[in-house]
């Protein structure tokens, strides 16, 4: 028994399967070559190509250029560019190019920048290009004169200088430019260049504090110095008249008589000051001054409800600069 | 002085590269350019230069085969390939007499012959007692058999 060998099964199956299975070409012979149909395989080729990425950083030193006319040359065809394009002065100058449209040559290439406005030099800068990837270009800077509106910020009532006092310079497509005066009273707004000839600016002081907002038209006209004082608040002559209340709200009515409905031939607004003279019941009759320039003014009867005021005690002629009220 | 002349002077141009992706159905078929093999595909980031260059592949059960191609200077090229497999196609007499031609270039008469055929069509000539008994384009799509009589088969007959 132990010698006895059972043939394995898939030893079985196979000889099985070869017997079954076209054996008949077991002998057959095998054609010498391989046949081929000479036809090509199925190819696909992708290119992919890389950008060329250029950045051409500006720093603008008092000065806002219109737009940026950007040009791109080989340095032996300064006829024909390779790229043209205009940027806005609020956007990054950045150029996008296919892969190997720059030469690789020392210097072989020039970026121009020509900003657009008066007295607007064209900036050249010679590069050498790269097949792909980025160029980041030296910084380009255009420094010009500032436009400058300096001057004071000073009380009215007794000339004493206002330092913190918020001013605003806004042109008349609403651009703005903020400053505040100095403890010394003085402030300064160093406008770009463009500014010195417009005549399209106004600058307004005591924004945000319990001064009535004063606002002066900034006229430059081709002056790039411009001096400008803000006197806030009101007269001496004004402040002994009567107790000084604060308007609350814009759109306050301001009555020639204390009834209700009378002729109101102007509206106050949040800030605008009144020197009491009367009082019947809740209705305050006073005074309100209106400044035909900074020295010559005139001061208009009328009534006020007392609800639309609030007393503003002795702060407009306070020794001390309480900012901190101005602040309300 | 002479030292000065006799200084070497080298225009060095740095020829651009190219990124070269092989990829290949059925995978593993051995990559060959210009005559050197490269790898087994799929072959990924080999560089090469912008300009003529032949490709070949080889792997077993498939046709080998070549493609010139021009690359272009550019970052990457990728290029795809399928192979034409081969299928092992039998041909039988029944009678014989037969004598069969392939393609206009390969004959056999043999009764039974087994043949490594690439996919695709090829055109078949039969002759029988050396008259042109058939003529017809046979596709190569499986491994198959051809069997040839000039007798109708018996009904249930293969």
């Amino acid at each position: 028994m132990k010698n006895m060998r059972v043939p394995h099964t898939s030893l079985l199956v196979f000889s099985a399967i070869f017997i079954l299975s076209g054996c008949g070409y077991m002998f057959a012979p095998k054609y010498s070559e391989p046949i081929y149909t000479k036809r090509a395989p199925l190819i696909s080729l992708r290119y992919e190509y890389q950008d060329l990425h250029i950045y051409a950083p500006v720093q603008l030193v008092n000065t806002m250029p219109e737009a940026y006319q950007v040009y791109i040359f080989d340095k032996d065809n300064e006829v024909d560019a390779l790229f043209a394009a205009t940027y806005m002065p609020e956007e990054k100058i950045e150029v996008y190019l296919p892969q190997n449209t720059l030469s690789t040559d020392k210097n072989g290439n020039i970026f121009v920048i020509s900003p657009q406005g008066r007295d607007m030099p064209d900036i050249k800068i010679k590069f050498t290009g790269k097949r792909y990837g980025d160029i980041t270009l030296p910084v380009t800077k255009i420094v010009k004169t500032p436009a400058i509106v300096e001057g004071s910020v000073f009380r009215r009532y007794d000339d004493r200088t206002l330092g913190g006092i918020q001013l605003v310079a806004t042109d008349s497509t609403g651009r703005k430019f903020y400053t505040k005066s100095r403890l010394d009273g003085d402030y300064r707004f160093e406008l770009p260049n463009e500014y010195g000839y417009r005549n399209d600016v106004v600058v307004s002081a005591g924004i945000g504090s319990l001064f009535p907002v004063v606002v002066k038209d900034a006229q430059f006209n081709g002056n790039f110095n411009l001096k400008i004082d803000f006197p806030l608040g009101p007269s001496k002559e004004f402040v002994e008249r009567g107790n000084l209340y604060i308007v609350k709200n814009n759109l306050t009515h301001f009555r020639i008589t204390s009834s209700n409905g009378s002729f109101t031939p102007f509206l106050l607004a949040k800030n605008d000051i009144v020197a009491i003279t009367e009082v019947a019941g809740n209705r305050l009759k006073g005074l309100v001054e209106i400044f035909w320039s900074d020295e010559n003014g005139e001061m208009i009867n009328g009534w006020v409800r007392e609800q639309d005021v609030i007393y503003a005690g002795n702060y407009f002629m306070s020794p001390q600069d309480n900012l901190e009220l101005a602040k309300q | 002085m002479k030292q000065f002349l006799i200084l070497p002077f080298f225009a060095v141009s740095v020829m651009a590269q190219v990124t070269l992706d092989v990829k290949v159905l059925p995978r593993g078929a051995d990559v060959f350019l210009d005559g050197k093999k490269i790898g087994s595909a799929p072959v990924k980031g080999y560089s090469v230069k912008p300009g003529a260059h032949e490709i070949k592949l080889e792997k077993n059960g498939y046709a080998p085969a070549t493609h010139e191609i021009i690359v272009q200077d550019a970052k990457r090229l990728v290029a795809d390939f399928v192979m034409n497999p081969m299928y092992t196609i039998k041909f039988r007499a029944k009678e014989k007499g037969y004598a069969f031609e392939l393609n206009g270039e390969h004959s056999w008469r043999d009764e039974k012959i087994k043949l490594k055929l690439e996919a695709g069509a090829h055109r078949l000539r039969v002759y029988y007692l050396d008259e042109l008994y058939d003529d017809q384009v046979i596709v190569a799509d499986r491994n198959a058999e051809f069997i040839y009589t000039r007798f109708q088969p018996e009904p249930g007959e293969n």
